[in-house]
């Protein structure tokens, strides 16, 4: 399980100029985007905004183990595995796991960028987020799973984890204010919003820097609660996929 | 940009800088657009004429290079390569993979271009008259690959169109096409759901929606059935027979064997050798295995009479009544032998003649073990 | 030129090119998306720009449309990639032909896309009208030729190396977005990112759009400016976009 963790994980840092490029497009998304916004707007959404950056960095990151996971069933990857000595839930795990590692190396590397173009986000509560962020990686990449499962491959599989990624981004409070959205969206979709793992991290990494007390232990609970459940969710969902393709030679 | 920047307090007379921009784009951008590409490095306005007259006849040359090479930084992939190809023949280039083949015909398809010397292709110039070249040659690619969501009546369609075919006719041959190459069941899957042997059949397929003049093709029956290579093989020879000129490219002898009117055999970017099968099998010294089974026992001197005949390298006793001699030409070597043993009156029971194989001849001119090992 | 090969080169592309309609759905369902939930949220946000819902409709208008026209010219790299372009450069027609059907290709995937949700923006804005309509339609085609040439010419990179073109591609988009009006006009940015936005095309080619959709003119560069640096863009990037695929561009796999 280590070495098929080691080397799904190994894709995604595979090359230096593409993770340099992402970097630099996440912070180019802080320091640009951000500070313009910023002299735009009657807040300083600069300090709010970065936050968020670092969790949609940390979103991609968990995500592209459903990538992975996907051009491994349509090129063959996943069927070489699954013909190796390692059980199901071992292979399930290790791509968990893998976006896990994924999602909070690559979210840290933003967060530390964060932490010096906005000191105002330094907090030692912000420690307490990393596991969070761990945990929560592993239950963004439960989403994949399902999708893995019912795209049935094909243009149907992109095109569905372009809309969750989208819509999950979108109807979140990564880039406004629970407020704002209160004020105009509907509350039914406010209610999305609310129960979004993505505002519920956000929220919690502003709570960890800015807040007094730093980072309650509701917020914290409540994040971890949401990841968990995505994890078991994800992990059903691949399980039962790779038990399909060990069956079936193929997903649909 | 920065020029852009520089000019802001300059860009006054909004109307002439308008009128002066769409003239000089136009005009610039109808000079690229016409003509072909020359290897001067401009647009040649004088596309369409070719510095020599197409070759017609069965003697003319179909292609003709002339220290034509290929160099990726310090590799070379194709070494002053200097040969002809005659028209209406069959013509095999036969090596290991890396031997320089696929560059050869990439060349003179004009995939790539050349990083010295020349060729004629039907008389046109590859570097200077491409797009001449390009109107008379088609390509089937080694590994078939690119269009994926299409379907094989999509893609015979598209190359028929391209190559003129029109209307009614381009259905015909099309649906032709797809029957003959077993690909009707699959007409309208897509490409990416083709097994490797329909995908290839379908590369193959191309080159019989039209005629082409020269028809070149890479290792045609790769990953193709033993049903599905004698279909494909019986095709290419009735292209020669309508009047192409094909060039194969192998690694596979008995593809070699059976297509061939010449064989070109390359290794590490030179052409070695370029002759027909049986001469290159005769340049095998001593490469024909005579078996000789006699009626009663063979004594010393008539193993000594064989070795003693022209042509004989080796005779050697293999059994009381069995000898088994090398020699380079049986079919000269024979009437000699039986000659002089129906002179001291002994009586063969049976002859048995191995040709030496396009291994051997590989071998000969390589020094390496088989053209598969390169 | 030989125009029936080269409709027939367009048409097959085409072809593919809409092929999946789930992505055309998803492109339009990502426009609503945006237009609407985020467009809206942002709107209430900014206080320095006045109906800050339907300039950044027109931005993400421009914004698409550079995504559409780079898939098109990435499209390129990728059938060198896959094995699609050496069969291209073996077929009989001109290195000149076979660019302008890539343009062609990526222009009418262009104008096939955003043509409705452009539709959509000049009806809920009340600007609609013909002439609306034609002008910004040209000045996308115009960003579009630019760009499809851009990455065209950008593409000999990737026959050295695949991963340091997309690396390439993706900053140089990025910035290219992100330093531009787009989003935001040049009167909100600080002096060095104004700077910079001043040296890029899709600044001048951003506004030159809302120009002529009629958006309030206080805000946008100068249009004969505007038309002169898209202008330049376009024959720029098509003479460079042309030279490389007539001298420089072979049927090699990308590396």
């Amino acid at each position: 399980m280590l070495r098929v963790l080691r080397v799904d994980l190994s894709y995604f840092f595979r090359t230096k100029w593409l993770i340099a490029t992402l970097v630099a497009l996440n912070l180019s998304d802080m320091l640009v985007v951000g500070l313009i916004y910023s002299h735009m707007m009657s807040f300083d959404y600069f300090v709010f905004f970065a936050p968020g950056v670092v969790v949609s960095a940390m979103f991609a990151a968990a995500l592209d183990v459903g990538r992975r996971v996907y051009l491994g069933l349509t090129e063959g990857v996943t069927q070489y595995y699954l013909s190796l000595p390692i059980s199901l839930n071992a292979l399930t795990w290790a791509h968990l796991l893998s976006a896990g590692f994924g999602g909070t190396i690559y979210g840290g590397i933003i967060l530390a960028f964060a932490l010096v173009a906005v000191p105002q986000l330094a907090s030692p509560a912000i420690l307490l987020f990393i596991p969070l962020m761990f945990v929560l990686s592993m239950g963004l990449s439960g989403i994949t799973a399902v999708l893995n499962l019912f795209s049935k491959g094909g243009d149907r599989y992109w095109v569905f984890a372009e809309g969750v990624q989208t819509a999950l981004l979108g109807l979140s409070t990564v880039f406004y204010p629970i407020q704002t959205m209160q004020a105009v969206l509907p509350s039914p979709v406010v209610g999305v919003v609310q129960v979004n793992p993505l505002s519920q991290a956000v929220d919690a990494l502003r709570e960890a820097a800015v807040s007094s007390p730093a980072l309650t232990l509701g917020v914290g609970l409540q994040v971890g609660a949401t990841s968990v459940l995505l994890m078991l969710v994800g992990a059903v969902g691949y399980r039962h996929v790779f038990a399909k393709v060990r069956e079936d030679g193929k997903v649909s | 940009m920065a020029v852009v920047g520089c000019m802001r307090p300059f860009l006054v007379d909004s109307g002439k800088v308008r009128a002066t921009y769409s003239l000089v784009a136009n005009t610039l951008f109808l000079w690229f657009l016409r003509g072909e590409e020359s290897g001067s490095g401009r647009m040649s306005m004088d596309a369409g004429r070719g510095t020599s007259p197409p070759s017609e006849g069965g003697t003319a040359n179909a292609v003709e290079t002339k220290g034509l090479t290929k160099t990726y930084g310090k590799t070379v992939a194709l070494d002053n390569l200097s040969t002809t190809v005659e028209e209406g023949k069959i013509l095999v280039l036969l090596g290991p993979n890396g031997s320089g083949k696929t560059t050869f015909l990439h060349l003179i398809a004009t995939v790539l271009k050349p990083t010295g010397g020349t060729a004629l292709v039907m008389g046109y110039d590859i570097v200077r008259e491409p797009q001449k070249v390009r109107e008379v040659v088609a390509i089937s690619f080694q590994d078939p690959r690119g269009f994926w969501r299409h379907k094989p009546r999509h893609i015979l369609s598209f190359h028929a169109s391209m190559y003129g075919v029109s209307g009614i006719d381009r259905e015909r041959v099309v649906d032709d096409a797809l029957r003959e190459f077993q690909l009707w069941e699959s007409r309208d899957k897509r490409f990416m759901t083709l097994s490797g042997g329909q995908a290839k059949r379908l590369e193959v397929a191309k080159l019989f929606v039209h005629i082409p003049k020269l028809a070149i093709f890479d290792e045609p029956t790769a990953m193709v059935d033993l049903d599905g290579k004698r279909m494909i093989w019986d095709k290419i020879r009735s292209l020669k027979e309508k009047g192409s000129t094909v060039i194969v490219a192998t690694n596979e002898v008995r593809e070699a064997e059976y297509l061939a009117d010449r064989i070109s055999i390359f290794t590490r970017g030179r052409e070695v050798v370029s002759d027909t099968l049986v001469n290159l099998k005769d340049s095998v010294r001593g490469g024909d295995v005579v078996n000789l089974e006699f009626a009663s026992p063979v004594d010393k001197e008539t193993i000594d009479a064989i070795r003693e005949l022209p042509g004989t390298e080796d005779a050697v006793l293999i059994d009381t009544a069995k000898v088994r001699a090398r020699v380079s030409r049986s079919e000269d070597w024979l009437p000699s032998m039986t000659s002089a043993l129906y002179a001291r009156g002994i009586r063969l029971a049976s002859i048995r003649v191995e040709e030496p194989s396009l291994d051997d001849v590989f071998m000969l001119h390589t020094g390496s073990t088989s053209v598969g090992s390169g | 030129m030989n125009t029936k090969a080269l409709a027939s080169l367009f048409a097959f592309d085409f072809w593919e090119a809409f092929d999946s309609i789930s992505w055309v759905v998803y492109f339009w369902f990502y426009f609503a998306f945006q237009f609407f939930v985020y467009g809206s949220l942002m709107a209430n946000l900014v206080v320095t720009v006045n109906n800050y819902f339907f300039y950044y409709g027109a931005g993400l208008v421009v914004l698409l449309s550079f995504n559409v026209a780079s898939w098109a010219g990435r499209r390129f790299v990728e059938s060198a990639h896959e094995g699609r372009l050496r069969y291209l450069l073996s077929l009989p027609i001109g290195r000149g032909e076979l660019f302008v059907s890539q343009l062609m290709l990526g222009v009418a995937v262009n104008l096939t896309r955003m043509v409705p949700p452009l539709v959509l923006v000049l009806w809920l804005s009340g600007l609609f009208t013909p002439w609306a309509l034609v002008t910004s339609v040209l000045v996308l085609c115009a960003i579009a030729t630019g760009i499809i040439g851009l990455m065209v010419s950008l593409s000999v990179i990737a026959f050295r190396s695949f991963d340091i073109y997309s690396a390439i591609v993706a900053a140089l988009s990025a910035l290219l977005i992100r330093f531009s009006t787009i989003n935001y006009p040049i009167s909100s940015m600080t002096a060095p990112y104004a700077a910079v936005s001043e040296f890029n095309p899709v600044t001048y080619g951003s506004d030159l759009f809302r120009r002529a959709l009629g958006f309030n003119t206080s805000l946008l560069i100068d249009p004969y400016l505007a038309t002169a640096v898209v202008v330049a863009l376009c024959v720029g990037t098509l003479f460079v976009g042309m030279f490389f695929l007539s001298h420089v561009v072979e049927g090699v796999r990308s590396s």
